[in-house]
């Protein structure tokens, strides 16, 4: 058995002694007996060794790939060492949330420039600490831009876990809402327009599209605008270093996820949800937010601020129940961020939709037929009858995750700058023999 | 110190090459560049550096933060989670390509159903609170598949924020339940409360008062008389694990905290994890997908009656990793215990601390509760001002003001991973602070002394409302 | 014009159909400096005892319940940029005003209201 509690066996029976029990079942007497569990049938403690080797056992078992064409809301991204380096400070890692400022200025400061990061990405005025996944964030952003007697408009061209939770999220607040058609694997203007009506309070949809598709945000935004409705625009944060922000097109709130900005795949999680939105929208923005201030030498200090929108001050009338957050991927983000700089982040999304277009026209050539016309950002669909089975079999003999099988024909691919052409060309090639 | 934005410009190590085959980029209309700051890798690695020096860390200090279970993280936790074959699996991967994964959740699954006593289990949640409105909506979909709509979700009033936040979420209506004289629930109170409308009774136990509920037997008959399901929520459950199991307590549906009780770390605020266990008859109402196994391989699976998705991907699998290495490291005997270990600690600085800070008569369990009114009603130093000037001496403060019941409160949890000697230095610490309150009460409002700012203005804060450097 | 108290600490002061609304300098003291004033909206429709607004401070968030039933007819927006005049001034600045639907009733007199403080 490992042991993390550091007491001597002579520290106990002192403490014992001191407190004035017996013994440590003494402690417990408030407990009825009939109560209390007998020995929990779990395994014996292990020794370190053994819980490393038991692991790695584990994680033997799964499968990881030399090169990984698929994505659909996780992607696989260089992430600079330093990133792994700073998020691995313990100063930071085993730090609480910084509800006491004066101990906890590297945190509340690391968090104001992530804030300032997610600001600018998105185009946005202000943004807060971070939500657990880019589809709470959604869920959240929907509840708050939520009117009674209105209807939310959603496209039907998001992710579906984001779809899936939305649903989830709306249903159990009895909200009414309506999936818009995805013509052309997006939400088109027009699609919008015909749906939009003075009892539309919010919109939603996500840039690029699940299909990888590319959305006229501006056109979006302007049309729910008319009728009075708030657009959220859910979306892929690196595709705003190409594409206009939501802010640029004018977006109420902004959502996503950072998992691009230097957050391994990891089987799912955990990555950070943002939410950005305008000085006007603060206050119904949910989540921690840190806010600049003086001390009482007039020194520049950072703080939790707005606090009373949260749980712990409004309680049953607070804005959301959300407490824990996911601070330590928030810092992953802006470790990435300050690394790359504006210029190298755009240089891995040019490279991102550079892969992706050129691994089309390889497939294209290859005998895969593109689904959509939209352009795309770093992700499209292909369509090849029968054959997505064989194509991710063929793939992965050869150590490449294949895109996602959307269906027997239908498969969903994604390419980031870890995506070298000579890969692209070789997956393309596997699949001509197997097509 | 400077902020990242204010930095110096100097060139960035060029992580990525420029894809080599010639692909031409569109006009995309973007009109507003992104100007992020450009900065080379030794400037980042400084600032951060510089950054986690102000920071405060378990590795650090004390941090007998009540209710947050500042529990040591022990560091092969961290290079489990780290490995390639945890790190590097996509989430949309075959399942045939993450049968370790999904082995892992399973193996903790089942340890976790065995700790509190359940039958069944979730990892969606990726927070306490997230996992609060997992198990209503659960409780929820219980009751309308009985044709039943209970519209009361009845909360103690020493309960965390995030019960009635939560229940509201999850659309309910909050009743509070208020308490004993012994800060247990008020059980005529309970009794009048509880009607055919009361969908559940949200509980911790121990409370916040760090007091066992030793009522809970009749707590639990009362509500389930009427029809009404018992929430647990485990923030509490460092106390007794090993020792007690919610699931046999008469608890229906319970959430943990894995960044609490099993030691994942909390990283400034997150990530957390918050698993619903839930007794057999729950089951089919848990989010999809639960992991299954036919005890040869694993795969997902969406319960029948399931409230449907609540988080993008299965939650923050690489916190289940670390949880689950713990979990590993002790076993059944190391549970219990760290569960002994943590009480033991609680009472020992619970004692050391009188009569200075007087807390309630008897044992308590992980945590205990002072209250500071004697002190500001003689002299004017409140609570704040104590946990301010701990901070000079080197040691995280409590939390403060809260309980709500509780006032000028100060809650202390040691945790079991604090040595003798370090609780001994927390009490002689406390006592003379105790001692500068009493001698200079005006000093006590300028602490702490020590640190990089001292009592920012939170009022400037929250009325300019500077939330980024550009703004 | 008459000025009446509620026991929640608002004040009202009533000139015909239209009460102004504030809250007490008792009120004021006890919230510490109100940092933020979610004013209601013009035509919200509101009953006695209602939470009609919430005030936050620092630390809290406090509802400020309606001492009439009616239809808010102004906000005092000011208070959006200054909430602090609600902290220093609060027996003078007027939150909103509500159209009165029917006549006010269990209200108290300064008087009353102070005497009721020091209870």
């Amino acid at each position: 058995m490992s042991v993390y509690f550091p007491h001597t066996d002579s520290d106990i029976e002192q403490m014992l002694a001191f407190v004035g029990v017996p013994d440590t079942d003494a402690l417990y007497s408030e407990v009825a007996p009939e109560l209390k569990c007998g020995k929990l049938s779990l395994a014996p403690g292990l020794s370190e060794s053994e819980v490393i080797a038991r692991l790695k056992a584990l994680a033997a078992e799964n499968k990881t790939y030399n090169s990984v064409m698929r994505g659909g809301g996780a992607y696989r991204h260089y992430i600079p060492e330093i990133v792994n380096e700073t998020a691995s400070k313990s100063s930071f890692l085993t730090a609480y949330t910084p509800y006491q400022a004066e101990m906890a200025q590297g945190v509340l400061q690391a968090i104001f420039e992530y804030q300032t990061y997610i600001a600018r990405i998105t185009g946005m005025e202000v943004a807060n600490a971070s939500m657990y996944s880019a589809a709470n964030a959604a869920a959240e952003a929907c509840l708050q831009s939520f009117k009674p007697g209105f209807k939310i408009l959603i496209a039907a061209s998001i992710r579906p876990d984001t779809m899936a939770v939305l649903r989830t999220y709306l249903d159990g607040k009895n909200i009414e809402y309506e999936v818009l058609a995805a013509e052309n694997g997006i939400l088109e203007p027009e699609t919008l327009v015909k749906s939009l009506s003075p009892k539309v309070c919010a919109v939603y949809a996500e840039q690029p599209a699940y299909s990888g598709g590319i959305l006229d945000l501006k056109a979006l935004t302007e049309a729910a605008h008319r009728v009075g409705a708030k657009f959220i625009a859910g979306g892929n944060p690196l595709a705003y270093a190409l594409l206009p922000s939501p802010g640029e097109a004018g977006a109420d709130i902004a959502v996503g996820d950072v998992q691009p900005f230097g957050l391994p795949t990891a089987f799912g999680g955990p990555y950070a949800g943002y939410y950005a939105t305008t000085k006007a929208g603060v206050r119904k923005m949910p989540g921690r937010i840190v806010g600049e201030t003086t001390d009482r030498l007039g020194r520049r200090a950072f703080v939790l601020t707005l606090q009373p929108r949260e749980q712990h001050i409004k309680r049953e009338r607070a804005l959301s129940n959300i407490c824990s957050n996911q601070a330590l991927c928030a810092l992953r983000a802006s470790v990435y961020l300050a690394a790359m700089g504006g210029k190298g982040l755009r240089r891995v999304a040019e490279n991102c939709y550079k892969a992706a277009h050129f691994a089309l026209k390889e497939f294209e050539e290859a005998g895969l037929k593109r689904v959509y016309e939209a352009d795309f950002f770093n992700e499209f669909v292909t369509l090849c009858p029968g054959k997505s089975d064989k194509i991710e079999k063929a793939l992965a003999e050869n150590g490449i995750l294949s895109g996602l099988k959307l269906d027997g024909d239908t498969m969903l691919w994604a390419f980031t700058e870890l995506n070298g052409a000579m890969d692209i060309t070789l997956a393309a090639r596997i699949m001509k023999e197997v097509i | 110190m400077k902020l990242l934005f204010e930095l110096e410009k100097s060139r960035p190590s060029e992580y990525v090459n420029a894809f080599t085959e010639d692909v031409a980029l569109p006009d995309f209309g973007k009109k507003i560049e992104l100007e992020l700051p450009e900065l080379s890798e030794v400037e980042v690695a400084r600032h951060y550096s510089a950054l986690s020096r102000t920071a405060f860390g378990v590795d650090d200090g004390a941090y007998p933060l009540g209710s947050c279970t500042m529990k040591y993280n022990p560091k092969i936790n961290e290079a489990a989670a780290a490995l390639e074959g945890f790190r590097d699996i996509h989430p949309l991967a075959p399942e045939k390509d993450v049968q370790g994964a999904l082995k892992l959740m399973y193996g903790l699954g089942e340890a976790l159903k065995e700790i509190t006593g359940t039958d069944a289990i979730s990892f969606a949640g990726a927070a306490g609170a997230h996992g609060e409105y997992i198990g209503l909506r659960i409780i929820k979909a219980y009751h309308a598949a009985r044709g039943e709509t209970r519209r009361k979700i009845l909360v103690p009033d020493s309960a965390h924020g995030t019960n009635p936040a939560s229940a509201a979420m999850a659309g309910f209506e909050v009743v509070n339940v208020p308490g004993d004289d012994s800060y247990g629930v008020d059980l005529d109170a309970l009794a009048r409360l509880c009607d055919e409308d009361v969908a559940a009774l949200m509980l911790t136990n121990p409370t916040t008062l760090g007091l066992f509920e030793k009522n809970i037997a009749k707590i639990a008959e009362t509500v389930h008389s009427k029809g009404g399901l018992l929430y647990y929520d485990g923030a509490n459950l460092n106390a007794v694990m090993g020792v007690v199991r919610p699931g046999d307590t008469g608890f229906d549906v319970v959430h943990l905290n894995l960044h609490k009780t099993f030691s994942t770390p909390h990283g400034g605020g997150g990530p957390g994890a918050g698993p619903v266990c839930v007794k057999a008859f729950l089951k089919d109402y848990l989010p999809y997908p639960v992991v299954v196994s036919d005890g040869k391989t694993y795969k997902f699976a969406a319960p029948p009656e399931s409230i449907g998705k609540v988080n993008a991907f299965y939650g923050n699998f690489s916190v289940l990793v670390k949880a689950y290495a713990y979990i590993l490291a002790l076993g059944a005997e190391g549970i219990r215990q760290s569960a002994e270990t943590a009480v033991l600690n609680a009472n020992y600085l619970k004692k050391k601390l009188q009569p200075e800070y007087p807390s309630a008569e008897g044992v308590c369990m992980h945590e205990f509760v002072v209250s500071m009114e004697k002190l500001k009603n003689l002299n004017g130093v409140t609570a704040l001002d104590i946990a301010k000037a701990m901070i000079d001496k080197g040691i995280h403060p409590p939390t403060m003001y809260f309980p709500l019941t509780v006032h000028e409160a100060l809650m202390f949890e040691p945790t079991e991973t604090e040595s003798k000697a370090s609780l001994d230095a927390v009490a002689e610490a406390m006592k003379q602070i105790y001692s500068e309150a009493l001698k200079d009460p005006s000093a006590m409002k300028t602490k702490p002394e020590t640190t990089v700012v001292s009592r920012p203005d939170e009022v400037a804060a929250a009325k300019a409302l500077k939330l980024t450097y550009d703004l | 014009m008459l000025k009446l108290y509620s026991k929640t600490h608002e004040w009202v002061k009533i000139d015909g159909k239209i009460a102004e609304i504030g809250i007490s300098d008792f009120a004021a003291e006890e919230l510490g400096d109100v940092v933020y004033v979610e004013l209601p909206e013009v035509g919200a429709a509101v009953n006695a005892g209602d939470v009609l607004l919430e005030l936050e401070s620092v630390k809290a968030a406090s509802p400020v319940y309606s001492p009439v039933s009616g239809t808010v007819v102004e906000v005092n927006s000011s208070l959006e940029d200054e909430p602090e005049k609600l902290s220093s001034e609060a027996e003078s600045v007027f939150i909103c005003k509500v159209e009165l639907s029917e006549e006010p009733s269990g209200l108290l007199t300064e008087e009353e209201y102070r005497a009721d403080l020091k209870k």
